[in-house]
């Protein structure tokens, strides 16, 4: 009994550290080169820190994917920076953990420069 | 006379039947990337005449040697598909390492060359076996894989490093690197494989090398009037199988450039859809189509009047196009 205790245990602590390590993609349809990316629960203003930094050139080219660990499904509003200089807004991004997500050009509200 | 108007009766049905003939219709196979399907255009009707389903994220295409058998990358399943290019099914799946994008197959039609983004390899597949025969590591993110006519050389750009690889067929081993300007994506050999030529998308030029000495023979810029130097990036390239024409996909500058080969002069500047990918030639070297990433089209271009007659819709995010 107690071993079968231990494996269970041994289990569940792989399948967590499994989830934690699940790697999201977003995938730039924008116009332009993103090297600014941050996430917030839909609705919220609690934005995270830039993603785009993840990255080997600390920026997402069009048509390119950036490897994002950890993220748990959800609803996000997004706010990007191209190298353009533009800054954007994307509402209501869904996210489902382990696939790949888009945000394309015409999602963009609200840009400034 | 009665038996001569007889003859000339069935020597006229005979030419009005060579000349039907001489019309070819073409099949050009476009994979969507983002609506996960390969559309088929009948280039006679020019139109799209089937839909074929096919695995996540469509890119690289191209055509057995036989011309039966349409392969397709699938870059998020993490293989290659085979389509047969009758029956338009998909008949095979077969393994090709992690996100292959592009890929380029042997002149004797044994292997395909496959560029694996995620992992800095260049799969051999040997398509008969099935099976991943080698693999050679290469610069950052590979992508373009150009093949020698001769099948000796295997060019593999890799978009990160901004290098072309040479690699050697026989021992599959790198025997030299090019550098080139940032984020190479492409690579063609001119028919007499004297020359590679390599494009450069954030550079926003092609680099022509010389095949013997690796020596970059000449840079090809490119500038079109009104539209801002930084959304003019080199991608996809086709040459004439005369040797004579190049045409360069110029992405965002939603341009195709005609250059011509001997002396790498930009001859004009064809308006097509939007972000303009990959492009192929029909085989009897009349049209030009090219796929367009932005505006779910392809455009088709006489190549002897350099005029763009039609743009045909297809599925969404169109990338690559290979025409049977």
């Amino acid at each position: 009994m107690m071993r079968a205790v231990l494996i269970l245990a041994a289990l569940t602590a792989f399948a967590a550290s499994a989830s934690a390590e699940t790697i999201t993609k977003f995938w730039n349809l924008t116009k332009n080169t993103v090297d600014g990316l941050q996430l917030a629960p839909a609705g919220s203003s609690d934005f995270g820190p830039n993603l785009c930094l993840a990255d080997p050139d600390k920026s997402v080219d069009y048509d390119e994917r950036l490897k994002i660990s950890g993220l748990a499904s959800g609803t996000y509003d997004a706010k990007l920076h191209d190298v353009a200089g533009r800054s954007c807004s994307a509402k209501s991004v869904k996210v489902e953990a382990g696939k790949v997500f888009s945000i394309s050009e015409k999602e963009l509200s609200g840009c400034t420069q | 006379m009665p038996h001569r108007l007889a003859i000339g009766a069935l020597m006229l049905l005979c030419a009005t039947v060579v000349a039907a003939g001489d019309a070819e219709a073409y099949m050009a196979f476009v994979s969507n990337e983002k609506g996960n399907t390969v559309s088929v255009i009948d280039t006679d009707k020019m139109a799209v005449v089937a839909t074929i389903p096919v695995g996540q994220r469509p890119r690289g295409i191209t055509i057995s040697k036989d011309r039966k058998t349409i392969f397709v990358c699938t870059s998020d399943a993490d293989h290659i598909e085979a389509i047969d290019a009758d029956s338009m099914k998909v008949v095979r799946t077969l393994p090709s390492g992690a996100d292959p994008e592009l890929f380029a197959p042997s002149p004797d039609g044994k292997y395909l060359y496959v560029a694996n983004e995620d992992n800095a390899l260049v799969s051999v597949l040997d398509i008969d076996q099935g099976a991943v025969a080698n693999e050679i590591p290469v610069g950052v993110e590979p992508e373009g894989m150009g093949v020698s006519p001769d099948g000796k050389w295997l060019v593999a750009t890799s978009e990160t490093t901004s290098m072309a690889h040479f690699i050697d067929t026989d021992s599959f081993q790198v025997v030299d690197s090019v550098l080139v300007d940032t984020r190479p994506r492409y690579a063609e050999f001119t028919p007499d494989g004297k020359e590679v030529w390599v494009s450069s998308e954030v550079g926003g030029t092609v680099a022509v090398i010389d095949v013997a000495t690796r020596k970059i023979l000449k840079k090809i810029s490119f500038a079109v009037q009104g539209v801002r130097p930084e959304t003019i990036q080199a991608v996809g390239i086709s040459i004439t199988k005369d040797g004579k024409t190049a045409f360069i996909s110029l992405g965002p500058a939603n341009r195709v450039a005609v250059v011509d080969v001997a002396s790498f002069e930009v001859k004009d500047y064809l308006l097509v859809g939007q972000r303009v990918w990959h492009t192929d030639l029909t085989p009897d070297g009349k049209y030009l189509l090219t796929a367009n990433g932005e505006s779910n089209d392809v455009s088709v271009i006489d190549v002897g009047s350099l005029k763009v007659l039609k743009s045909i819709p297809v599925g969404e995010l169109p990338w690559g196009v290979v025409i049977r």
